[in-house]
């Protein structure tokens, strides 16, 4: 296994070439949550020259996206080959993990993904505590207190 | 696809790995194999090891694994034997693929993929040992035809 690891826009990207088993997945694991020590919140996983995943492999990439949750970053997978992407979808992860088809569309899923962000952040703050101010609720109990 | 019988013999040891994977290989070019079928086969062997060798033994004495793939009328066989604790795999639960992520790493994950690559899958327990015995079928139909489940996923 050979594992290349680039930055580009703020986002760290693993290419991992080869085949992720028992013994080879300790590696990545240990580059991944070296980047996660280093304070990455944006990451992803190329997968475009990996030929073979065990569940030793996908227990790796769980850890990432945990971990990931917490420090409220994102792990994105893409170019996954045929064998690798059928593992993803028995284990039931392929709905769980974002996973793109191309390298270019998991960089730019960091820039939709900031405008949503910015979308739903617009009501949350503009949200008054009180909507209606208007309507009049406390009019029976001022005048009762008028008698 | 001829007959085939391959017998392999490893220690409890991760590092044996490598034998196992060269064992696909050669099960490869002396049968046709695509290389998703090879990667399969690669998967079962290496969940069904790794799990003996991680939870089979409480010692830390070297112990002998058996390992029997045979290829007879389409059909794979590959038979594991091993002196560990006893372990049958037939009565592990599917995990809920639905279910928390926390709760789906717990475990049976290995043994899931397993059964969703074999066809059928017996054990026993004799004279203080395991013998797994897994079948999987090897037509080339059963590679092209698309289950209901992933009909609906790629939907």
């Amino acid at each position: 296994m050979e594992i290349i690891c680039e930055r580009q826009n703020n986002i760290e990207i693993f290419k991992v070439k080869g085949q992720l088993e028992s013994n080879t997945s300790p590696e990545l694991e240990e580059q991944l949550m070296m980047s996660l020590e280093r304070g990455t919140t944006r990451m992803v996983i190329d997968f475009e020259n990996l030929e073979y995943i065990s569940s030793a492999g996908i227990r790796v990439i769980l850890k990432a996206v945990k971990k990931l949750e917490q420090s409220r970053g994102r792990l994105v997978l893409c170019c996954l080959q045929d064998y690798v992407q059928e593992v993803f979808e028995i284990a039931g992860f392929d709905t769980y993990l974002t996973i793109e088809p191309t390298l270019e569309r998991a960089i730019a899923s960091w820039e939709e993904g900031r405008e949503k962000e910015e979308n739903s952040d617009l009501p949350k703050a503009s949200n008054p505590i009180s909507p209606h101010s208007n309507e009049p609720l406390f009019t029976k109990g001022t005048e009762e207190k008028g008698d | 696809m001829g007959a085939f019988t391959l017998p392999i013999r490893v220690k409890n040891s991760l590092e044996e790995l490598g034998t196992l994977f060269g064992a696909v290989d050669a099960l490869g070019t002396k049968i046709f194999l695509s290389q998703k079928k090879r990667w399969e086969i690669q998967l079962i062997l290496e969940e069904i090891f790794t799990n003996i060798v991680n939870h089979g033994f409480n010692d830390k004495e070297e112990h002998e694994i058996e390992i029997l793939i045979t290829v007879k009328n389409k059909i794979l066989t590959i038979r594991f034997e091993d002196d560990g604790k006893p372990f049958d795999p037939t009565g592990v639960t599917f995990p809920d693929t639905r279910c928390a992520v926390e709760q789906r790493l717990v475990g049976g994950l290995g043994v899931h993929f397993v059964r969703h690559f074999i066809d059928t899958c017996t054990y026993r327990r004799t004279g203080g040992k395991n013998i797994m015995i897994l079948e999987k079928k090897m037509t080339d139909q059963a590679e092209t035809e698309p289950t209901p489940q992933s009909n609906q996923k790629r939907r």
